[in-house]
């Protein structure tokens, strides 16, 4: 384990496009449900499907599975949670220097359900700076 | 997917949708990585549409389940703004968390009505006030996707703190939107995030 820099946000699990979400949906793990205390990663290996990378070009991460579990702190308040991984995303390559919380230059990467969000942050906030032991 | 219309888009992005899920779609390999905690369940979270309301709670309602949430003074309550229940309107969704009671009903102790959260860039500025949004996950499913029309105004956050107006910004900015879907489709923006 080790501690990575960047920033967090929320969204909702699920393909993209794949219609109204509901509680519970498909997902890159098969099993992530925006009730629960899931989250994505980035770097996503998949065993038997293929893996989910969208970092490399921004940040070093460690590659993680579903059902792995990381701790995410929220540098802005100083809250914590540990959610476990259900996704994949978000795109770091693309969105590799955001700043929230004065705090610059920080890769986006780990986005948490609306519940494990809401627990470290306001949701009409949507980033904070983030430490993530992973 | 092709097809997908600006109503439901934003329905989705109401939900988050927008937001990540960058790999194919899984569905069907749950137990395969089935490694949930069933502690994780919640029931303390709030998520559905609203379907009755009165001056102290509303019903609402997922796809799951029924139930009271009732509304407090200490109740921090989104909808645009830090508002009152007095806002909230039948037909709403809301995502938000609280403590349960034994009778099913959850105190609330913070709501969000009608919340957005996607990602886009600026497809063109439309006056001092609107903005022209392609939203980005489409760009990266390679579907072409529905523009969306997001109205700023002087209560707008860009990033922590400062205020914004349509020159702040410039065609092509990748960004991510915090708003209230409108009724009429269009989004009300009151966070942007600039990234990049």
């Amino acid at each position: 384990m080790a501690d990575y820099y960047g920033s967090v946000s929320w969204f909702c699990c699920g393909p993209a496009y794949g219609g109204v979400c509901p509680v519970s949906t498909g997902s890159s793990c098969g099993d992530c449900r925006n009730d629960s205390l899931h989250c994505a990663w980035p770097k996503l290996l998949r065993p038997g499907y293929p893996n989910c990378d969208v970092s490399s070009q921004c940040i070093s991460l460690p590659w993680r599975y579903c059902g792995n579990q990381i701790t995410v702190y929220n540098q802005c308040n100083g809250l914590s949670i540990s959610p476990y991984i259900h996704d994949c995303g978000p795109n770091a390559n693309a969105y590799c220097n955001t700043s929230s919380c004065n705090i610059p230059n920080r890769p986006a990467i780990v986005d948490l359900t609306p519940r494990t969000f809401a627990y470290i942050g306001n949701l009409d906030v949507g980033r904070y700076p983030c430490r993530v032991t992973a | 997917m092709f097809g997908l219309s600006r109503r439901k888009f934003l329905k989705q992005a109401v939900l988050g949708v927008g937001a990540a899920s960058l790999a194919s779609s899984a569905t069907g390999r749950a137990a395969a990585f089935s490694l949930q905690n069933p502690a994780d369940i919640a029931s303390d979270f709030i998520q559905g549409t609203v379907i009755a309301v009165s001056s102290t709670e509303f019903t609402s309602q997922d796809d799951r389940r029924q139930y009271a949430v009732r509304v407090t003074t200490d109740t921090r309550l989104w909808r645009g703004r830090i508002t009152s229940l007095a806002e909230v309107e039948i037909g709403d969704f809301v995502y938000g968390i609280g403590t349960p009671l034994e009778d099913g009903t959850i105190v609330a102790m913070k709501l969000w009505f009608n919340i957005v959260n996607f990602y886009g860039e600026v497809e063109s500025i439309v006056g001092p006030n609107n903005l022209c949004i392609a939203p980005a996950s489409g760009k990266q499913a390679g579907f072409k996707m529905p523009l969306l029309t997001v109205a700023i105004d002087s209560d707008t956050i860009l990033n922590a703190e400062d205020s914004i107006s349509s020159l702040t910004l410039k065609v092509g900015d990748p960004i991510q939107i915090i708003g209230l879907a409108l009724r009429n489709g269009d989004v009300k923006a009151t966070r942007i995030w600039t990234l990049g």
